[in-house]
């Protein structure tokens, strides 16, 4: 039988059940300590502990990370070792932290500003009506459209309005996505490994920018003048090169442009 | 020989002390000291319902005259706590109506409170004065009506943000014709309509009424001829404030605020429109508390009604204030204390939040009494944290929420580490700390080692390993309550810190992956901790080292308490009982 003795107690034979790579005694010497704080003494007592500095600490977190098997699995274990490649969940319950009350009134407030009020960057209409109702109030200094790329579970956004041409889009583009998607192939990825995203506009590369507009038609970035491009616009998409039939045609595009 | 202080003096000397962290500090010096405190504490507050009995409060402080209590854990706002959890106040009520029938006050938060037992408040404390339920819910307009009708010194009769059970407006015409004790009203949360002519009377007969909150029912008409009445209000929650845009309303309600000299908070707003907002600007220089935060209202209308109140020590708005709006708050007022800002899309899809991290900078840059923030928003930058901790090490308070979960600092694309160690380290007096964004251990390696004043920690999707809980409960010296969820660790710091638990108030955990094992082992090896397991599933079924779902554990000198539901399990001390049927090598 494992694990140390201290005052008679008997080691904790659930705790070695739990961690089974490591003898876990209950109490044990500071030495033993996986956090090896130097003055604390790991006996329950009463009153504050000290704050011990933990030196070895990031050395050790290898040391005590636990891949969990059975349980449900909120981290998927391939993206659990680096903080760049976690993913949220669908709807997440209780996420963002705001009481209910408040759900309620912003979307019944915004329902009555509702989207048919407001082309996609703003521009504000007054209903049928001609009732003075307040309108939806976008931001005056930016355009933040949400861009998602194929592999990278973590989607992100872009401010259109600090852009002025597709050139300075797809730099931006790599930028955002060149980290990520190298960390999602490869665990133990560094800056060296990390490949540049470029042919996004062109068809050369690996992956093509895409976007969805306001009618709900996916579409090639680049085809139409900057300015057109940006007052219809709603979300981007990062897709394969080899994959673009078939993104174009999913869903109800109505044009379907093919390069090459 | 020694010399001993006189009780009488005592007694005198603690008739000057109401900070009940003290007179805990005094209660702890001698027994003598311990005796004499207790029969002089009027004002008792018991911050977790269950970790004492009612019958041992009640006994110990015999002269007791308010009582606040809080029950559900503080992450029941967010829905995160499954209706029927418990936190009842009726042992509390009936321990005190037999024990302690002078009470006067009573406060609770997040409590499950039944008509019965606000018939019982009403029949059982013949001096009663102060209702105030926050958070709470299980009763009916029928049990208000009750406390309206019996309680006839009743002052304040406060419902904020309470789930009712609402059988229409009646309940305001229980106050008797004789009542004019009145100082305090709150029925924002009441949905009914009540009778305008009732409350017209109601107002007119209490002099001494100086804060009323009205709910969404009362119209812009009612709520000039309410203000008519009562010039003398400090406190206003309005009505609904859309009506049609005639101009004589519009002039009656400028004048009718304007005849409010000594009004200093206003609150409710609900459908505000631009055009009506003109009406308050005579009122705005002398506000000090202001919630917009229903008030979906654009930034140029918003800036125009804020840039005339130079004294507003309290702002509670919603992002549609924009960055822009921040700095013209940060431009105009300087007295800024508390500052909320609300989510108008509160979605983790919502593209279109207008606030970013620049607008807490302009506010933490020009309002220097900036102590309590909470702000919504999509992402942050270290760059930020680390300027707002060097403008406002004065921060007692900082919440702050990025919607979006594992956010990185989106300019640089690393964890906002370094910006939660210069809150930490900058700001010396923070108590509560909520941290939000992609953070690895580093950061609570930091929050631990700095945070030392902290009482309150949120956190939600953040770290690595264990290493950050363990962080966490070594370090962080005034922790009290630590609320976690979807972080991933799992038992070993839980285990290794198992003495800190009995030194905080509670700490919940859920969607982590700490196993029934753990519980079991904790609950077995902590004699005055309740480890309460929260799961649907009964964890006898599973392996032990299957995580469960939801953890709350409080630290209580009134053992396993007796009103479980099925969902719950609290986790037995005896190591016989309740441990499952796994051979043990």
């Amino acid at each position: 039988m494992k694990g140390c003795h201290r005052n008679g107690e008997m080691a904790p034979k659930l705790l070695d059940l739990m961690i089974p790579q490591e003898r876990r005694p209950w109490f044990h010497d500071d030495s033993n300590s996986v956090f090896n704080t130097e003055d604390k003494k790991l006996e329950l007592k009463l009153g504050p502990p000290g704050g011990g500095e933990d030196e070895h600490g990031s050395s050790l977190t290898r040391h005590i990370k636990k891949e969990p098997k059975d349980k449900s699995i909120l981290f998927s274990p391939s993206t659990k070792t680096t903080s760049h490649k976690r993913t949220a969940p669908g709807p997440v319950v209780g996420w963002p932290p705001v009481r209910s009350f408040r759900k309620n009134l912003a979307s019944g407030s915004s329902s009555k500003l509702g989207s048919d009020l407001t082309t996609s960057n703003g521009v504000a209409l007054k209903n049928q009506n001609d009732d003075v109702k307040t309108v939806e109030p976008k931001r005056q200094g930016g355009m933040f459209v949400k861009i998602n790329m194929y592999g990278v579970p973590i989607g992100r956004k872009v401010d259109l309005s600090a852009h002025d041409s597709y050139e300075q889009l797809s730099f931006t583009v790599d930028k955002l996505f060149r980290g990520l998607l190298a960390a999602q192939r490869d665990l133990s990825s560094s800056i060296e490994d990390e490949k540049p995203i470029t042919g996004l506009l062109d068809g050369n590369g690996e992956y093509t920018l895409t976007y969805e507009d306001n009618e709900g038609d996916k579409m090639l970035v680049g085809d139409v003048p900057w300015q057109m491009f940006v007052s219809s616009v709603k979300r981007l998409r990062v897709i394969r090169t080899a994959e673009i039939s078939s993104a174009l045609t999913y869903g109800n595009g109505k044009q379907e442009k093919m390069r090459r | 020989m020694a010399l001993r202080l006189p009780s009488k003096v005592l007694k005198h000397i603690l008739s000057f002390i109401d900070s009940n962290e003290d007179r805990n500090s005094v209660s702890l010096v001698c027994k003598s000291w311990f005796e004499t405190e207790r029969k002089t504490r009027k004002r008792v507050f018991v911050g977790n319902c269950y970790a004492v009995t009612p019958a041992a409060v009640a006994r110990r402080f015999p002269e007791m005259r308010s009582l606040t209590l809080k029950g559900k854990p503080h992450f029941a706002d967010y829905n995160l706590v499954p209706d029927g959890w418990g936190g009842y106040a009726c042992p509390w009520i009936e321990a005190m109506a037999a024990k302690s029938p002078s009470l006067e006050e009573i406060r609770l938060k997040r409590m499950v409170v039944t008509d019965e037992c606000l018939e019982r408040i009403a029949a059982s404390f013949k001096d009663f004065k102060v209702l105030v339920l926050t958070s709470c819910e299980g009763f009916s307009t029928d049990g208000i009506a009750a406390i309206a009708s019996t309680c006839r010194n009743l002052r304040v009769l406060e419902l904020r943000e309470c789930i009712v059970e609402d059988l229409g407006g009646d309940w305001l015409s229980y106050f008797p014709e004789t009542s004019t004790s009145l100082v305090s009203l709150d029925f924002s949360c009441l949905d009914s309509e009540v009778k305008i002519s009732d409350l017209e009377r109601l107002v007119s007969r209490s002099p001494n009424l100086k804060s009323l909150k009205l709910n969404p029912a009362v119209t812009l008409d009612g709520l000039v001829s309410i203000l008519r009445r009562a010039p003398q209000l400090t406190e206003l929650g309005t009505g609904s404030f859309a009506a049609e845009l005639k101009p004589e309303a519009f002039t009656k309600l400028s004048k009718a605020f304007s005849n409010c000299k000594q009004l200093q908070s206003l609150s409710g707003l609900w459908d505000v429109l631009p055009e009506y907002l003109p009406a308050l600007y005579s009122v705005c220089p002398g506000l000090t508390s202001l919630n917009l935060s229903y008030a979906t209202v654009r930034m140029p209308d918003l800036v125009e009604l804020l840039r005339r109140c130079s004294k507003l020590q309290k702002l509670w708005v919603m992002d549609l204030i924009e960055d822009k709006g921040l700095e013209a708050v940060a431009s105009y007022c300087k007295e800024l204390r508390e500052l909320r800002v609300f989510p108008s899309e509160p979605d983790l899809d919502a593209t279109n939040i207008p606030v970013t991290e620049q607008g807490l900078v302009y506010v933490s840059k020009g309002c220097r009494k900036l102590e309590s923030v909470l702000y919504f928003c999509v992402q942050f930058t270290n760059a930020a944290l680390i300027t707002i901790a060097r403008k406002r090490p004065n921060l007692k308070c900082f919440r702050l929420c990025v919607i979006e979960p594992f956010a990185p600092d989106y300019k640089t694309n690393e964890p906002l580490d370094k910006g939660f160690k210069a809150i930490a380290e900058g700001c010396k007096d923070l108590r509560r700390l909520s941290v939000s964004g992609l953070l690895s251990d580093k950061a609570f390696k930091y929050i631990g080692k700095h945070a030392k004043k902290v009482r309150m920690l949120s956190i939600a999707f953040a770290g690595d390993s264990d290493l950050m809980l363990h962080h966490l409960l070594s370090g962080c010296q005034s922790l009290k309550k630590l609320e976690i969820r979807d972080c991933p660790f799992g038992d070993t710091a839980l285990l290794e810190n198992a003495a800190k638990l009995e030194t905080m108030r509670s700490l919940w955990m859920s969607s982590c992956f700490v196993s029934f094992g753990a519980c079991k082992l904790l609950s077995q090896k902590m004699p005055r901790l309740n480890v309460e397991v929260i799961d649907e599933h009964p964890p006898k079924t599973r392996p032990e080292s299957s995580p469960v779902e939801r953890i709350y554990i409080y630290r209580t000198v009134a053992g396993p308490r007796m009103d479980t539901p099925e969902f719950v399990w609290t986790l037995h001390k005896n190591p016989e009982i309740g441990v499952s049927k796994l051979a043990i090598k």
